[in-house]
């Protein structure tokens, strides 16, 4: 116990210091999170906790090297090896001391963060700080257990360092280069998919930095297996350091190693990593690349064995030893190519086939959806499930023997859905592999895999309402987020009683260029929904489709009572004013957005239509229908605010500026001025520039202008109806006049033509008026 | 006691050690003495389990050393750079030679921070030389052990302070029936703390004795006569060395002062004078006796000419 307290109270001074600033990091990070303007987002572990990533390998060193500092030093080492502590007993007080610390600072740091996420009302998954404590604590107990080893088998700082680095990374780069040269020689095997002993982020310290290059693999590192394994690794690497520690020779303090040889080999462990990139495919292997990377390789070889050895004879006898890490470095990249070409090739049998799982093309972004999230734990055991994947498995494989790519007949005139998707394929014999399968026909893919229940019930789930943080980009304590919740609580009624599925990625449909235009598939709006269920963050992003009438009405219903800004009347005077533009800065934008424009082919579907128009336009090159705006904006001043979506309705956002005859811009009052930028290296155009006294410039945009981006739906009378489709059929002719790009074969103007107009008006249904006009 | 049996050690090709045997008894001031590069640090490391013997062993009290705690709890080393935790002062090292030894003693610690006149709040890295050297003897003698080493630690210290430390020594033998062990370059800094003597010759123990017993032992005997003679005149005496100018012979001889001096008497001669030596004069010609020449330095440890 006492050499335990002393050790404690030795690593005291360094340890308050680690603690102290992990802590205050900790802080501002939550800090900044809380406040941020993100507020939709609920963070990620790592992003939650990152400090604590930091101090994973800064705090894991340092208190390693403080701890057996005394190993440096002759007269240091002397004095402990004196002591009546047996060497065992000396190696786990100072572990144990740094355990001490570490779980004292991961703690606080954890603590001090959930208490910021807490108190400031900003969502977190509950789970992260549980996994956080054990996590950050193993991470860096595995760091402190690399430095040991060095420690234990060298006598100087420098030595200590490069062996810490190479005991912590050096067996994980092997491994990285292998995993990276497989992927790429595979094509097919993702690096979620490589088998676990491949996998990097089972070493959680080590992980922490894998997924800085590969993102992909962020959430798949916070997870309980890995965490016992680097638990059981931990546990491994210090024994060993305690044995290293016991027959550790007094004497090595202050010399690099126990001889030459050792040195030596220290030296080729050192340089493998270099030789290693040859082995990775991350350096083409052309002439120079090679030559340049032998170089490298052998100058860093010879300047730390002249450091360590300080004599050019040793040096020199050391030399031929480098063709060893040469000569692993050329095995493991011939060993790569084949290992990736057997990989890819393993095409497993139907009948040794149990099932297959399709984890979801999301499953390595920071969040998933949550249908994908339930798709991921369903087992299609469906034959015909089976078949078609391996199938397609099968003609991947073929092609990229053969190509080196997928390649695939791409016909346009059939409707398909071609879809790279992960699945993993479970054999009767509790083996596994994963693969990226390029599936040519979606749509077919998603009907096999309908006929599993559990599949067809999952892709029409929405979260747990308890389960949800953010709904519509407000959280749960923002005041005005039962705004948003009127239409999820629409949105789900309509769901489960319509059986729709909302998620996009589970409707395949055929391959229209007016895929999400027409009829049901009009969109008016959409649903975000962000939360978590367990450790799974989800975010989900549903449109909200006419084949969801009733919450379109409700969205409709929203955004009309929340509008504000529509400015109709100064829409028609700018728009008159646009006809000769006063001011030189002068201009007009405006997009109407249609719904349920009836076709030649008895579909309704949706459209926009943009105009803009500025005081230096030319006529001669840009198209005029300024005639027909102007109609379409008396009409609009005409039409009704409506909350039925199957009416044939206009959503109407423009902004504009124009001077009136008096000198005054139109609807002055009702002009927004931009906030002023700053900053020194803006590049200023078109607005003023201004030199403030501090030498600053400060980028003043251009005079105010009148915005309204947030206006009602409106629908027509049927006489205006019918105008306004002749309207949109002569604008499309006049489009398909200017346009260069113009293809008669798709661009064929759909708007129901004058032959059908008549037939039209009294077929168009006359809208209900639902708000009084707006002035 | 402490016990070294064929005691090697080896620094790659440097045998610091070689055959090294030697006993210590319990209850006595052990001086060691040898020049530099003897072996004297690797041995009192070996005894105190900082180093493992290659080959041989080196017990205390019956038991191996190395990586021994029960054994070690009865050692204190105080070795010849010394070492103090960074920023520590006296209190601080106090605590943790009372958490490292079990019969640390803070009454002997403030007792002899009294007597040695150590601030012990003020930091160790302002202390002089001497002044650390101190502390550190006070720090392992509180700790109350039965063996203490003290590796070239009285090198340095002035008169006043080795007569400080060899009374406070003194008194623990005395006392605790404690043991100390003094490795020294210099003779004259142990002859007066010693009650046993050893010298070490390039990994080896080649002579030791107890100090008292060297200092009477052997004498220098200044004898002329005045007819002719030679060393063989004198074969009832056990003479080391013989050298003759003229007719005045100078001997030195080993055997019982009175004796010796009856014997020469008996022959009449012209002058006799007996002196008595130095330590460094003792060994000198006890080590030629021995068969080592300083001449040749191929001569190792336990092996003789």
């Amino acid at each position: 116990m006492k050499p335990y307290l002393e050790s404690v109270r030795r690593l005291s001074r360094l340890g308050l210091i680690l603690l102290v600033l992990t802590t205050v990091g900790s802080i501002v990070v939550a800090i900044q999170f809380c406040t941020g303007a993100s507020q939709s987002s609920i963070p990620g572990l790592a992003d939650m906790f990152l400090p604590l990533m930091v101090y994973t390998f800064i705090g894991g060193i340092v208190l390693a090297f403080d701890g057996f500092s005394f190993l440096t030093k002759r007269a240091d080492s002397d004095y402990y090896h004196s002591l009546p502590v047996s060497r065992r007993g000396l190696f786990w007080a100072i572990t144990l001391a740094a355990l001490t610390w570490v779980a004292a600072t991961v703690l606080t740091g954890v603590i001090f963060t959930t208490l910021i996420f807490t108190l400031s009302k900003t969502a977190f998954v509950p789970l992260y700080p549980l996994v956080a404590v054990p996590f950050y604590i193993i991470a860096t107990m595995l760091v402190f257990a690399a430095a040991a080893i060095a420690c234990s088998l060298t006598g100087t700082l420098i030595t200590d360092i490069a062996l810490t680095l190479i005991v912590l990374f050096l067996p994980r780069f092997v491994q990285f280069v292998i995993a990276r040269g497989i992927v790429a020689q595979a094509q097919i095997v993702s690096w979620i998919d490589l088998p676990w002993y491949l996998k990097p982020e089972t070493n959680i310290a080590t992980g922490q930095v894998v997924v800085l290059s590969r993102a992909l693999l962020q959430n798949q590192l916070f997870n309980w297996g890995n965490v016992v394994y680097s638990l059981l690794l931990t546990g491994a690497e210090l024994f060993a350091a305690c044995q290293l520690f016991k027959r550790r020779h007094s004497e090595i303090a202050e010399h690099g190693a126990k001889n030459a040889k050792m040195q030596t080999l220290f030296a080729c462990l050192l340089v493998l990593p270099i030789l290693l990139l040859l082995a990775s495919g991350a350096v083409n292997l052309t002439r120079q690349n090679i030559l340049l990377i032998l170089v490298i390789a052998l100058g860093c070889y010879a300047i730390y064995q002249l450091v360590v050895l300080r004599k050019t004879k040793r040096v020199l006898l050391s030399l031929p030893w480098f063709l060893i890490p040469g000569l692993l470095a050329v095995c493991l990249y011939f060993g790569v190519q084949i290992a990736g070409d057997a990989m890819r090739n393993d095409v497993p049998l139907q009948q040794d086939v149990a099932y297959v799982e399709f984890p979801g093309s999301d499953r390595a972004s920071d969040t998933v959806s949550y249908a994908s999230y339930l798709v991921s734990q369903v087992d299609f055991e469906e034959e015909d499930v089976i078949e078609y994947v391996l199938s397609t498995l099968r003609e991947n494989v073929d092609s990229y023997n053969q190509y080196g790519y997928y390649n695939y007949d791409y016909d346009n005139s059939k409707n398909y859905y071609v879809t790279m998707e992960p699945v993993r394929i479970v054999l009767k014999d509790g083996r596994s592999i994963g693969r990226m399968i390029t599936f040519v026909n979606g749509i077919y893919l998603d009907s096999v895999r309908s006929e599993n229940s559990a599949y067809a019930e999952a892709i029409r789930s929405l979260p747990p309402e308890d389960s949800i943080r953010y709904c519509q980009n407000l959280g749960v304590y923002d005041e005005n987020y039962s705004d948003g919740d009127t239409i999820r609580q629409a949105f789900y009624d309509e769901v489960a009683a319509t059986g729709y599925v909302p998620y996009d990625t589970y409707v395949k449909t055929e391959r229209t260029y007016d895929r999400y235009t027409r009829d049901e598939m009009q969109t008016y709006g959409s649903l975000k929904l962000y939360g978590y269920v367990g450790m799974i963050r989800y975010s989900n992003y549903y449109s909200i489709r006419l084949a969801l009438p009733e919450t379109c009405s409700v969205w409709m219903q929203v955004q009309n009572e929340t509008s504000s800004d529509e400015h109709l009347d100064l829409l028609q005077q700018i728009c008159t004013a646009s006809e000769s533009f006063i001011g030189e800065d002068d201009m007009f934008d405006i997009t109407f957005s249609f719904y349920n424009i009836p076709m030649k082919d008895g579909s309704k579907q949706s459209s926009s239509f943009y105009y803009d128009k500025y005081s230096y336009s030319d006529d001669s090159t840009s198209l005029d229908c300024s005639d027909l705006i102007a109609e379409l904006i008396e009409i609009l001043n005409r039409s009704t605010p409506t909350t039925d979506p199957n009416d044939f309705c206009v959503y109407t956002t423009w902004s504009g500026r124009a001077l009136g005859a008096d000198g005054s811009y139109i609807g002055a009052e009702a002009m927004v001025y931009p906030n002023l930028a700053t900053g020194s290296d803006l590049y200023a155009s078109y607005g003023d520039v201004v030199y403030t006294s501090n030498g600053s410039t400060i980028y003043v945009g251009r005079n105010g202008s009148i915005y309204s981006y947030n206006p009602n739906y409106r629908s027509f009378t049927a006489v205006d109806q019918a105008r306004v489709i002749q309207i949109l059929n002569e604008w499309q002719d006049r489009q398909k006049a200017w346009s260069y790009s113009y293809d008669e074969d798709t661009d064929d103007g759909n708007i129901i033509d004058e032959d059908g107009l008549d037939a039209l008006e009294s077929s168009l249904p006359v809208p209900t008026p639902t708000a009084t006009p707006v002035g | 006691m402490i016990k070294a049996r064929k005691l090697t050690k080896r620094f790659g090709e440097v045998e610091a050690l070689v055959n090294l045997n030697c006993n210590i008894p319990q209850g006595c001031i052990y001086g060691m003495v040898g020049a530099n590069g003897a072996g004297k640090s690797t041995f009192l490391r070996l005894c105190n389990g900082v180093y493992q013997p290659d080959e041989g062993s080196v017990s205390i009290n019956g038991g191996e050393v190395f990586d021994n705690p029960p054994i070690k709890e009865h050692c204190v080393f105080v070795p010849d750079e010394l070492y103090f935790l960074p920023q520590s002062n006296m209190l601080r090292m106090a605590k943790l030679y009372e958490a490292m030894y079990p019969r640390f003693s803070w009454e002997r610690f403030n007792e002899l921070s009294g007597t040695f006149r150590l601030d012990k709040n003020r930091t160790l890295n302002t202390f002089s030389k001497g002044m650390r050297r101190q502390a550190a003897t006070i720090l392992a003698l509180s700790s109350m052990t039965d063996y203490v080493f003290f590796d070239e630690t009285f090198d340095g210290l002035d008169p006043v302070m080795r007569n400080l430390v060899k009374s406070t020594l003194y008194d623990d033998v005395l006392e605790r029936g404690c043991t100390a062990v003094i490795t020294s370059h210099s003779l004259r800094e142990l002859e007066d703390t010693c009650d046993q003597l050893a010298l070490l010759y390039q990994g080896g123990v080649v002579f030791e004795s107890d100090v008292q017993n060297l200092k009477t032992s052997l004498f220098k005997v200044q004898v002329a006569f005045s007819d002719e003679y030679d060393e063989s005149r004198f074969d009832e005496l056990d003479i080391l060395s013989f050298t003759k100018q003229g007719s005045v012979a100078n001997m030195i001889v080993r055997g019982e002062r009175g004796r010796s001096r009856e014997l020469i008497t008996k022959m009449d001669p012209l002058l006799l004078e007996v002196l008595p030596l130095t330590l460094e004069e003792v060994f000198l010609y006890e080590m030629e006796s021995l068969g080592y020449y300083f001449e040749e330095p191929k001569a190792k440890g336990g092996e003789r000419t």
